[in-house]
């Protein structure tokens, strides 16, 4: 490489960098120079290195200056950790009675909601780790799991796709079929998010559990990404139109990375999904956080940070940003700054704090409690954006994924809230309400789930784990490449 | 022949004269943005600009249509008739005894005035018959508007300490206005409407935002009024927007209905007629503003317009505006109800098709800040003009070059006195004389009910925000 060219990048760099990264750089630069006049190549190359090391350095310089006043620090956090206590075994005990009452024999499936028979791949995903955990908790039996597991394997190996490529949104939980969002039956297209969920969740499975590896593998192989992935890693959401799926880009910051790791959990290219971008900045409690650039007004999905997925990430896979998983390591910060934001809420304005999309039992059933949304902060709007102040809550499952996670007196307190609101029959209540404290009455699959999951992380720690996947069924198909390549699957050199 | 030349040269002589001595007249130091006479081109600008008013003004009231060729009028839109005014006054485009008919022929009007329910002038007039009407000009009483009202108190403010010959005529008028109920004890501003719900009542909202709100506390506390609460930026929050935080009004639009826009045009007219000062501050030079936070808040509005143009190469002067076709009029805002950059109809419908640069927006920000971006927005709106009518309201953003073809007498007056500002600097400058108020003030002869000063300080009626 030429030094001049070389020079140039660092003076670009440096020219935005912090000021005592200067001396640093301009050190290295007249190194370098010199040292392609006519000094040893072993000179050129200790120079080199230290350039590339201030280059780097000075990189980070500068996204530190372009991201404004204070940063939250992605700070590896241990959690809780430990034995469960009697009282938390209780708690577990309560979540799994849920899956319980919820239980459907015909189909071995979980409703969503209590009492209503419907199930989604986000709702079968909560419930695959509601059965991990009840398992790793000694909440049930082997025999116990492996009979459940069983059915659901039996569904996921069977169920009717969505024009013949992805799960539909809905199916019915006794007759197994495809339905529309009133329970009947029709094919409406795929949610990205939820593919996305349950591909994370059977890599875990499948990881923890190997022996029941090859049934997971099947039920990703018959799948067709070929309208799901382009070639840039965008992901689509379906719906159906006339019969035929017409895609649109779906996903919004929070979900959409996670979304992106589970198709890289098996083997998809979806980096440009796990970027950050388009990105803008809101500041809260001085806390700055990153919100999806694209306007929903013009795309239709809404951008709501609600604490789910960054929870979801941080019990799942930890702060490690696993190298063939990778994700932009933005998102480490933002899931700090997601806590920190709701802390802080709590600190300066006496509100306990801890959103999620949650259900209610009126209308609109589905609301978007969130940090941010749709150009307001702590925002509580339904799908279609209209405002609805008064279903504000602290969500059970945000709390007891805030509480696994950073072990703190913020969420100490939180619990102190929380940790009543169950009903010993049906399982842990959506959450409290903000404006009134009551309680918000519904029950649901999700949240049960979460409760367990967050129980799990504190005996186990980080739901993933490390696994060789050379010669297991999937990797060997991808190998084989002989049908799938026509479906969009990421074939492999044999 | 040669008596004919003759006297044309002495007209000639005579214009040229006033003329320089006009912008010679009222010399106040430094101010900041622009200073010095007009050159050559403002002076033609300032004359386009007053094109409007001649060819809208009514001689059966000495009033002038707010919007071109439609008589109906408002208080607001009155003071920017008042300011071109003395715009064309002082920069010798007319004379003074044309000035001076033109305001007494409008006060004959005004002593003349239907009140809104007898308390303060409605909020929309006929400018052919004087009558209050609706915003169909039909003839109505509908309410008044404690925002329009302080623009018109502002300007009458501008016009009494600056020529002692109108002050009594113009006290005359606001001793008529009973301010019971515009203002209240807290300094907090209301504006009146009918409830058509509650059997014709009268009822009295909170008006203003973040803004607006202080410009209009400082047009009562020019009349000596207490406005502490709606001179405090308070309630704020802010948002970042290219890495600038901009402050926004933190009311919530979505629960009190009212839109929480972040326009120039509101610092901008603070600016140029207070000089970002407190409305009572009469001491200080121009170049300080003894307002700190809203001086503050008008740079980063500034500042965000010129980041928005470097970033994406798009003219920002963003102000809310008027339009040729429905919706007829759009907040065209650089931040509000949630999102910057956004452009909406008064019931809240996003409709980013219409956002423009606003012309009273772009000629505020070039006499404000004198800056290579102010240079060239400058040439950008300079020839946006019919020379028959006036200035058009602005260039849309997202339609080549196109004009929105739209005259108004808001715009047009706005124009004339930045282009004022520019040769004086801060538009409010005190006589030191006492006028009829202060004597009518001082001796306690006020008209009953009419609510000044220690009136103020009685606990008022329960009040709601909607």
């Amino acid at each position: 490489m030429k030094p001049s060219v070389l020079r140039i990048i660092l003076r670009y760099r440096y020219g935005r960098s912090a000021r005592k990264r200067k001396s640093c750089c301009r050190a290295t630069s007249r190194a370098l120079h010199h040292s392609v006049q006519g000094t040893p190549p072993i000179a050129t190359t200790l120079a080199l290195c230290i350039l590339l090391l201030c280059t780097i350095s000075c990189g980070v310089a500068v996204r530190a200056v372009d991201e404004g006043a204070e940063k939250i620090g992605a700070a590896f956090q241990e959690g809780r950790r430990g034995r469960l206590t009697e009282e938390e075994t209780m708690w577990a005990k309560v979540a799994w009675k849920y899956f319980e009452n919820n239980y459907n024999p015909q189909s071995g499936l979980v409703n969503i909601k209590d009492g209503y028979q419907l199930v989604t791949m986000e709702s079968v995903a909560d419930y695959i780790i509601a059965l991990m955990s009840a398992r790793e908790l000694d909440i049930i039996s082997k025999h116990e799991f492996d009979s459940r597991l069983s059915l659901v394997f039996g569904f996921l190996n069977t169920m009717q796709l969505a024009f013949g490529e992805l799960p539909n949104v809905n199916y019915n939980a006794v007759s197994m079929r495809p339905t529309d969002f009133a329970n009947n039956e029709g094919v409406i297209g795929w949610a990205i998010n939820h593919i996305g969920r349950l591909l994370v969740v059977l890599r875990l499975l499948r990881n923890r559990y190997p022996q029941y590896g090859e049934y997971a593998d099947r039920v990703v192989l018959r799948w067709t990404f070929c309208n799901a992935l382009d070639r840039h890693g965008n992901l689509y959401s379906a719906v159906n139109v006339n019969g035929k799926p017409e895609r649109y880009l779906d996903a919004k910051h929070g979900w959409k990375e996670y979304t992106a790791r589970g198709f890289k959990a098996w083997g998809f290219r979806a980096d440009s999904s796990a970027v950050l971008d388009p990105v803008d900045i809101i500041r809260i409690f001085d806390v700055d956080l990153y919100i999806d650039g694209r306007d929903e007004r013009e795309t239709g999905s809404n951008n709501a940070i609600s604490t789910v997925p960054y929870m979801y990430m941080a019990l799942e896979f930890g702060w490690e940003n696993i190298p063939y998983l990778a994700i932009d390591p933005r998102y480490y910060n933002q899931m700090q700054a997601v806590y920190e934001v709701q802390k802080r809420r709590h600190e300066r304005e006496d509100i306990f704090t801890a959103r999620a999309t949650h259900e209610v039992n009126t209308e609109p059933y589905t609301v978007y409690d969130a940090i941010f949304s749709n150009g307001y902060k702590w925002t509580t709007i339904s799908a279609s954006g209209v405002y609805y102040p008064f279903l504000s809550a602290v969500s059970t499952k945000a709390a007891f994924g805030m509480w696994a996670i950073w072990k703190t007196e913020y969420t100490d307190m939180l619990m102190l809230i929380t940790s009543l609101l169950f009903d010993p029959a049906r399982g842990w209540y959506e959450g409290r309400q903000e404006k009134t404290g009551d309680v918000v009455r519904t029950i649901t699959c999700s949240t049960n789930s979460a409760v367990l999951e967050a129980l799990h992380f504190k005996k186990t720690g980080r739901l993933y784990v490390k696994a060789n996947e050379e010669n297991d069924l999937y990797n060997i198909y991808l190998r084989n490449n002989f049908d799938i390549i026509r479906r969009c699957f990421p074939v492999k050199p044999r | 022949m040669l008596l004919r030349y003759c006297c044309l040269f002495v007209c000639f002589l005579t214009c040229a004269l006033s003329h320089l001595s006009a912008q010679k007249q009222l010399s106040y130091g430094r101010h900041p943005g622009r200073n010095g006479p007009l050159t050559e081109e403002e002076l033609r600008l300032a004359r386009i600009a007053w094109k409007y008013f001649e060819r809208n003004y009514q001689d059966t009231t000495g009033l002038v249509n707010a919007v071109d060729m439609y008589p109906s009028t408002t208080m607001w839109d009155i003071a920017g008739y008042m300011a071109a005014l003395v715009s064309v006054r002082e920069m010798g485009i007319i004379d003074v005894a044309t000035f001076n008919y033109r305001i007494e022929k409008m006060f004959q009007t005004f002593m003349r005035l239907s009140f809104f329910r007898d308390e303060l002038p409605n909020k929309c007039y006929n400018t052919i018959t004087g009558e209050k009407v609706n915003y169909a000009n039909q003839p109505m009483e509908i309410g008044f508007s404690a925002i329009d009202l302080a623009r018109f108190l502002i300007w009458c403010k501008i016009i009494k300490e600056r020529y002692p010959e109108h002050s009594d005529r113009i006290d005359d008028f606001i001793l008529r206005w009973k301010f019971q109920n515009v203002i209240d004890s807290t300094g907090m501003l209301f504006g009146a409407s009918i409830d058509e719900k509650n059997d014709n009542k009268t009822q009295y909202l909170q008006e203003g935002r973040l803004g607006y709100e202080e410009y209009a506390a400082k047009g009562f506390q020019l009349w000596g009024f207490n406005t502490d609460l709606a001179a405090r930026p308070e309630p704020y929050d802010t948002r970042i927007i290219y890495g600038i935080e901009i402050p926004y009004d933190a009311r919530d639009p979505r629960v009190l209905g009212a839109h929480n826009y972040v326009v120039s045009e509101s610092y901008v007219l603070d600016g140029i007629e207070m000089n970002w000062d407190k409305g009572t501050d009469r001491e200080s030079d121009d170049m300080h503003s003894t307002d700190t936070q809203i001086a503050e808040f008008a740079q980063r509005i500034y500042k965000v317009q010129e980041e928005r143009y470097k970033r994406t190469g798009i003219f920002t002067a963003r102000t809310e505006h008027q339009l040729d076709s429905d919706p007829y009029f759009v907040y065209d805002a650089i931040f509000t109800d949630g999102y910057p950059w956004n452009t909406i109809t008064e019931d809240g419908r996003y409709v980013p098709q219409f956002a423009a640069v606003a012309l009273k927006g772009a000629f505020g920000l070039w006499v404000l800040w004198e800056t290579p971006y102010t240079d060239a927005l400058f040439k950008y709106i300079k020839n946006a003009y019919d020379p028959e009518k006036g200035f058009y309201e602005g260039i849309f953003e997202r339609k080549g070059n196109e004009p929105i073809r739209t005259f108004t007498m808001n715009n047009n007056g706005i124009i004339l006195e930045t282009l004022l500002y520019k040769m004086q600097g801060k538009l409010v400058r005190f006589s030191g004389r006492e006028s009829k108020w202060d004597r009518v003030l001082r001796e306690r002869k006020e008209p009953p009910g009419s609510f000044i000063y220690e009136r103020q300080r009685k606990p008022t009626q329960t009040t709601s925000n909607r």
